[in-house]
């Protein structure tokens, strides 16, 4: 079944716009409507989901049919009728195509504080999307079923740009989300979405592991507005074992981030036993504090079994709570803690008088004593895009 | 290109401890039984014959029957091609045909082969009805040629994996391997594996082993290996990983009983996409049990096409098919590759042409 833009709004008037206006969590009621992920029982097919294809960014020709892509570190070198590695980019007669540009499998409005962003637009509703695909493979993640999919698997929505930011509008949103999965790997679809929400007024906010070549980052970074990089672990095995990926790209990610004025949060998910040490949560925190500066907010967020560590227990809330005061210590000012629903942790406090100045209780906020910016108390200008 | 070792070791260990550190549900590995009991050598079989295909690639179906009845009688040690076939299916087995048809009408699995296959089936006394042929995807069989059939009529039922049939729920995992199997796996009893011989600018060749990449939900992930410079650089040291997994979570070792290459029309250099300034009529068909030995002796066909028009041998670049040997290891114990041990049968009225 295709699902174009009236479908897919009239959808979203009947089952999310009740939950937006009353404030009530719509998350798990629209997914119903709108995630289609990768449900092997729901009909799949590889031409009636894959609405659009477009010539890719950021990919050399290597001669005789084949290309090397340049979009990730991973820079595959893909032959004739064969894709990268993150299944959604497709070699056609020595010219590369993306197959998820305008072909979300997720869309629906989230919290800003889902993804999680502490100090961007507080409280406000961002339109999330997500394509097919991945360009890693972590071994915890959540959203297996679309993320290491390709979009044959999943079904789609036919959403191009114009759309997308139309139905964020139409939803009182204020920024579009590029989340779930890994934007790096529907890059072409986020960039000209983020351009056309600059013009009509939305902001763009980026959820990412990171894992991208410095051109097309430095490129997206001239046309979003926050970004949040999924800090894996501190050590490159734990990045080759576990995400099939490496460490330093993402660390380089980072120092850009930091240079190019975008508005940037990082989470660390805590894995039991595989990248937990105190010592190496100790090097994160100090790693962070020393390339990026105290003001980055940095969330510890609890590992729930999933995908491919089912075997593994939940951590431990006393971990990350000692955990986050270790890296207070070191001297970061925004520590927080994920998935812990009513820990103090996920609250912010005025680094300089300590006070409490905005209280959340999982995604919502319960108070916000911030005053253009600063702390009520003692005026301090606290670190983030507020308005 | 060399196996990554560490990740081989990786694998090694994940298996090895039982319950392994990244939480792996453990699937015990393939006993051999793709092919001969390991006591005799496997037998690949080669059948040639120059009026089979012509220069404008008409195939003659009357000959590729001929050929392929000819190399079961081989394969088998029977006299007759029906006690042939009833030796190696049942009459209740419901058997998928995988076919190769990635690569549209030119350099797929040809519907000559596919049809004689069919009707070597019923004369075991398959019903037609329970013979599925299938690929990974519908869009892929019908630029193939071949006409989807779904419904349960007296025909053989034809299809992909997409659109509707899917994969399934459950995410199979051995080792660094995880993905999820079609469902048409899970569907049938046994399984006649019908590659295509042909050169692979990932994998070096693809052939019988490479074939069940149609068969899982991600064959994206396995195109690559990271060991030069850290870069994904084609090299499929996956395949044989692919093959244990589907083997040990899904009983394909004893689902798999014959393999036909069709070696028609090969291709020897930018597959596996139909290039026809790099194909030639070899006019022939492999047949065997055996994946490894089939893939190994495909591969010195491959070779020697290589040599005779110039090209550099693949061994020593970096898409040298290592897989094939390492398919062959204790670990994953796929079949026999080692050429000595494997018995080359001449069915047909022209020499091989190996290396
Ligand atoms: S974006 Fe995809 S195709 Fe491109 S290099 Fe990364 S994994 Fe490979």
């Amino acid at each position: 079944m295709n699902i174009n833009r009236r479908d897919f709004i009239k959808g979203l008037v009947g089952a999310g716009c009740a939950g937006l206006l009353t404030g009530i969590d719509l998350s798990k009621a629209s997914a119903q409507y709108f995630t289609r992920s990768g449900n092997p029982a729901a009909p799949t097919s590889d031409d009636e989901h894959v609405f659009f294809v477009k010539e890719a960014m950021f990919y050399e020709d290597m001669g005789q049919k084949e290309v090397r892509c340049k979009l990730c570190p991973k820079e595959c070198e893909v032959g004739d009728r064969e894709r990268g590695w993150c299944g959604v980019r497709e070699n056609r007669d020595g010219v590369y195509y993306t197959l998820v540009y305008g072909n979300p499998c997720s869309a629906y409005p989230d919290p800003i504080e889902k993804k999680p962003f502490f100090h961007f637009m507080p409280g406000t509703w961002a339109f999330s999307i997500a394509t097919a695909g991945c360009n890693l493979n972590c071994k915890f993640c959540q959203n297996w079923e679309i993320s290491q999919s390709r979009p044959e698997e999943t079904k789609n929505f036919q959403l191009p740009p114009a759309d997308i930011v139309a139905t964020a509008k139409d939803n009182n949103c204020k920024s579009i989300a590029y989340t779930y999965t890994e934007p790096t790997v529907f890059y072409e679809y986020m960039l000209d979405t983020s351009k056309q929400a600059r013009k009509a007024g939305l902001k763009s906010a980026v959820i990412s592991a990171g894992y991208i070549n410095p051109e097309p980052l430095e490129m997206l970074c001239e046309n979003v507005d926050a970004v949040k990089i999924d800090l894996k672990s501190l050590r490159n095995k734990f990045y080759n074992d576990v995400c099939e990926g490496e460490l330093q790209p993402v660390l380089d990610t980072l120092k850009i981030l930091r240079d190019s004025g975008v508005w940037y949060e990082i989470v660390y998910l805590v894995v039991p036993t595989l990248n937990d040490s105190e010592q190496e949560l100790k090097d994160t925190a100090k790693w962070v504090y020393e390339n990026l500066g105290p003001d980055v907010p940095l969330h510890f967020s609890r590992f729930y079994p999933m995908y491919q560590l089912r075997n593994l227990p939940p951590t431990d809330p006393k971990k990350l709570t000692d955990t986050r005061k270790m890296a207070m210590d070191i001297g970061l000012n925004y520590v927080y803690i994920g998935n812990v629903a009513g820990d103090e942790g996920e609250s912010t406090y005025c680094p300089i008088c300590g006070e409490l100045v905005i209280k959340r209780v999982r995604y919502f906020i319960r108070q916000n004593d911030l005053v253009d910016g600063r702390c009520k108390y003692c005026g301090e200008e606290i670190s983030g895009i507020w308005n | 290109m060399k196996f990554d070792e560490n990740r081989r070791d990786f694998l090694k260990k994940s298996i090895g401890a039982g319950l392994s550190l990244y939480g792996i549900t453990q699937f015990s590995l393939p006993i051999l039984g793709t092919a001969e009991a390991k006591s005799t050598k496997p037998s690949v079989v080669i059948a040639r014959d120059e009026k089979v295909i012509d220069k404008r690639f008409q195939i003659d179906p009357a000959v590729v029957r001929k050929m392929l009845d000819d190399s079961v009688i081989k394969l088998t040690g029977t006299k007759k091609a029906v006690d042939a076939w009833r030796e190696l299916f049942r009459s209740d087995d419901i058997v998928g045909i995988k076919v190769n048809t990635l690569s549209g009408r030119r350099m797929s699995s040809s519907l000559e082969i596919v049809y004689a296959i069919v009707e070597g089936l019923k004369s075991a006394g398959v019903k037609e009805k329970n013979i599925i042929i299938w690929d990974k995807s519908d869009r892929d069989l019908e630029s193939a040629g071949f006409q989807l059939n779904r419904k349960a009529n007296n025909d053989p039922r034809c299809y992909g994996t997409i659109p509707p049939i899917g994969y399934e729920k459950d995410i199979k995992m051995l080792g660094s391997i995880a993905s999820r199997l079609s469902r048409i796996v899970s569907h049938c009893t046994a399984f006649v594996n019908v590659p295509v011989l042909k050169h692979h600018t990932m994998a070096g060749v693809t052939l019988s082993l490479k074939n069940w990449f149609g068969a899982i939900n991600n064959p994206n992930k396995y195109h690559f290996d990271t060991s030069v410079e850290k870069k994904m650089v084609a090299g499929c040291n996956y395949i044989p990983d692919v093959n244990s997994l589907l083997f040990s979570s899904s009983g394909l070792d004893k689902k798999q009983p014959l393999i036909v290459c069709d070696a028609l029309m090969a291709q020897y250099d930018m597959g596996p996409g139909y290039n026809p300034r790099r194909t030639w009529i070899y006019g022939g068909l492999m047949v065997a049990r055996d994946p490894v030995a089939l893939d190994r002796i495909g591969l010195e066909i491959i070779e020697n096409k290589r040599r005779e028009a110039g090209f550099d041998s693949l061994m020593g670049t970096d898409i040298q098919p290592d897989y094939i040997s390492i398919a062959a290891d204790n670990f994953h114990d796929l079949g026999i590759d080692k050429r000595d041990d494997i018995k080359l049968i001449n069915a047909g009225n022209l020499e091989p042409e190996l290396l």
